[in-house]
């Protein structure tokens, strides 16, 4: 009977400790990737909207060169600010699973205007008006292709926005399930120490922690373009700190409260 | 003395109870391991190769300079990425301009950018150059005329080449760029009109076949 119930205590702590490790998982998302403040963070501190707003212009640049326009014509079509505008509208429809829309109106009509103007002062006529047309077209497309990177990553909003509704309730489920099985350990054992599960959570982190640094080269990270790398790359080095961060609290904890124990072990020897 | 025995005794009952919290937490990692392993493994490792396919390691290579196999009438050591192998000189309409590895719209901003996907001057087959249509560089070669001669000049060769035809095609119209293997055909475009404003809807090629080589030795 006494070994039945030792059993069934280490078999409950060892459902705690899944729960605790997942919990743990599911949380370091939902600080970091999940959470749309973050995201912004990292566009922001690594220089995002400035380095979009050069590579549209460069690609301007480079369209023109055989239309026969001057560069001119792409002067003040938009500022550094509409790119960061546009960029956290998108990134907030993409968390909140809304369509995604990039605006062009104000573009083309800045285009437009511009054309005209330059038209005007070289005095050049137009022969066929459908090629300034399919020029005004191709730099829409350059300026929401910039903006988008790819139709896919629209198409993936709503799956997005699904699997952090799905994660956001398994996290609830499993705080509140690691803090039931914890009383009922507690109210049918009368004693529970955390110990265990922590311990073991914190031995799985450092495993995920080396299984990272070790099947990732994270610095040679290259996807879609350097700017674009380099946020993602940022994003893992987070993931890493953090681990590393509940790791080394995690041990101290652990060790802390282990020398607590003994001292009061001791203690309570000395004094029998 | 006699306080010292209940002490040891308590000394080992706590380093008993430290070991028996380690050892268990060691087994409870080694079975979720497992578990984890056996479940889980597949999508765990496919995810880590998505991740390593956008991981490239960039290392300080040197190249040497691009020499040419007689033997096998194919370059050693490719020219890189937006680096410039030579010149390409058409003096019936006054072009001479350097040849870029590559024809991004980054590089055509300096030169002639060679198709990465088509053979090298001297390779025997087909070699795609393109470049703008702005008066630096390819504004006037809609003007050449059937016989005139273009001569690129690489790094390892100076190579001639007669114009045998000249087209205008759709932009779309890949079918205008034949792959030979067993003539070299240098075909050489630019976006036409080139007098219009406005986006390019046809390309100007010119089709030149080889007619002699010097290598360098």
């Amino acid at each position: 009977m006494k070994n039945k119930k030792i059993l069934l205590y280490y078999l409950l702590e060892f459902i705690l400790t899944i729960l605790i490790f997942s919990t743990t998982i599911l949380l370091i998302f939902k600080l970091t990737v999940l959470n749309i403040n973050y995201f912004k963070e990292k566009l922001e501190s690594k220089n995002y909207y400035h380095e979009l707003y050069l590579d549209i212009n460069n690609d301007f640049n480079n369209y023109i060169m055989q239309s026969g326009f001057g560069e001119e014509i792409v002067d003040s079509l938009f500022i550094e600010d509409d790119i960061k505008i546009i960029i956290n509208n998108i990134v907030d429809n993409f968390y909140q699973g809304k369509s995604i829309e990039i605006n062009t109106d104000n573009i083309k009509q800045r285009l437009e205007n511009n054309i005209n103007k330059y038209l005007e002062s070289y005095n050049i006529k137009i022969d066929n008006k459908d090629d300034v047309t399919l020029f005004v077209e191709e730099i829409i497309n350059i300026y929401k292709n910039r903006i988008v990177l790819n139709d896919d990553f629209i198409k993936l909003s709503s799956n997005f926005y699904k699997v952090t509704a799905i994660v956001n309730k398994i996290l609830t489920y499993l705080i509140i399930l690691d803090i039931v099985l914890f009383i009922a350990v507690k109210l049918l054992f009368k004693k529970i120490t955390l110990t265990i599960p922590i311990l073991s959570t914190v031995l799985l982190l450092v495993l995920v922690y080396f299984l990272i640094l070790d099947k990732i080269n994270i610095q040679y990270i290259i996807f879609w373009n350097s700017y674009v790398s380099n946020v993602i790359k940022v994003i893992f080095f987070d993931l890493l700190n953090i681990i590393k961060y509940i790791i080394i609290i995690g041990f101290t904890l652990e060790i802390i409260k282990l020398i607590l124990i003994y001292l009061k072990n001791l203690k309570s020897s000395k004094t029998n | 003395m006699l306080q010292e025995k209940p002490l040891k005794k308590m000394h080992k009952k706590n380093k008993k109870g430290i070991a028996e919290q380690l050892v268990i937490s060691f087994f409870f990692v080694s079975i979720i391991y497992l578990i984890i392993h056996v479940a889980y493994s597949d999508i765990i490792y496919n995810a880590l190769n998505i991740i390593n396919m956008v991981t490239i390691e960039q290392k300080d290579i040197t190249y040497p300079s691009v020499t040419f196999d007689d033997v096998t009438k194919r370059l050693i050591d490719y020219p890189l990425w937006n680096t410039e192998f030579g010149t390409i000189s058409i003096s019936s309409v006054n072009i001479n301009l350097p040849v870029y590895q590559g024809d991004s719209l980054d590089i055509l901003k300096y030169g002639i950018g060679h198709f990465s996907g088509s053979l090298f001057p001297g390779e025997g087959g087909s070699i795609i150059f393109a470049g703008h249509n702005t008066k630096s560089f390819l504004y006037h070669l809609p003007e050449v005329k059937i016989g005139d001669q273009i001569i690129v000049t690489t790094t390892y060769g100076k190579f001639t080449y007669k114009i045998y035809e000249t087209k205008v095609i759709d932009a779309t119209d890949n079918d205008a760029f034949p792959f030979y293997k067993d003539r070299e055909v240098l075909m050489i475009y630019t976006c036409f009109p080139v007098n219009t404003i406005g986006h390019k809807t046809h390309r100007f090629v010119v089709y030149a076949e080889k007619i002699g080589e010097v290598y360098e030795k």
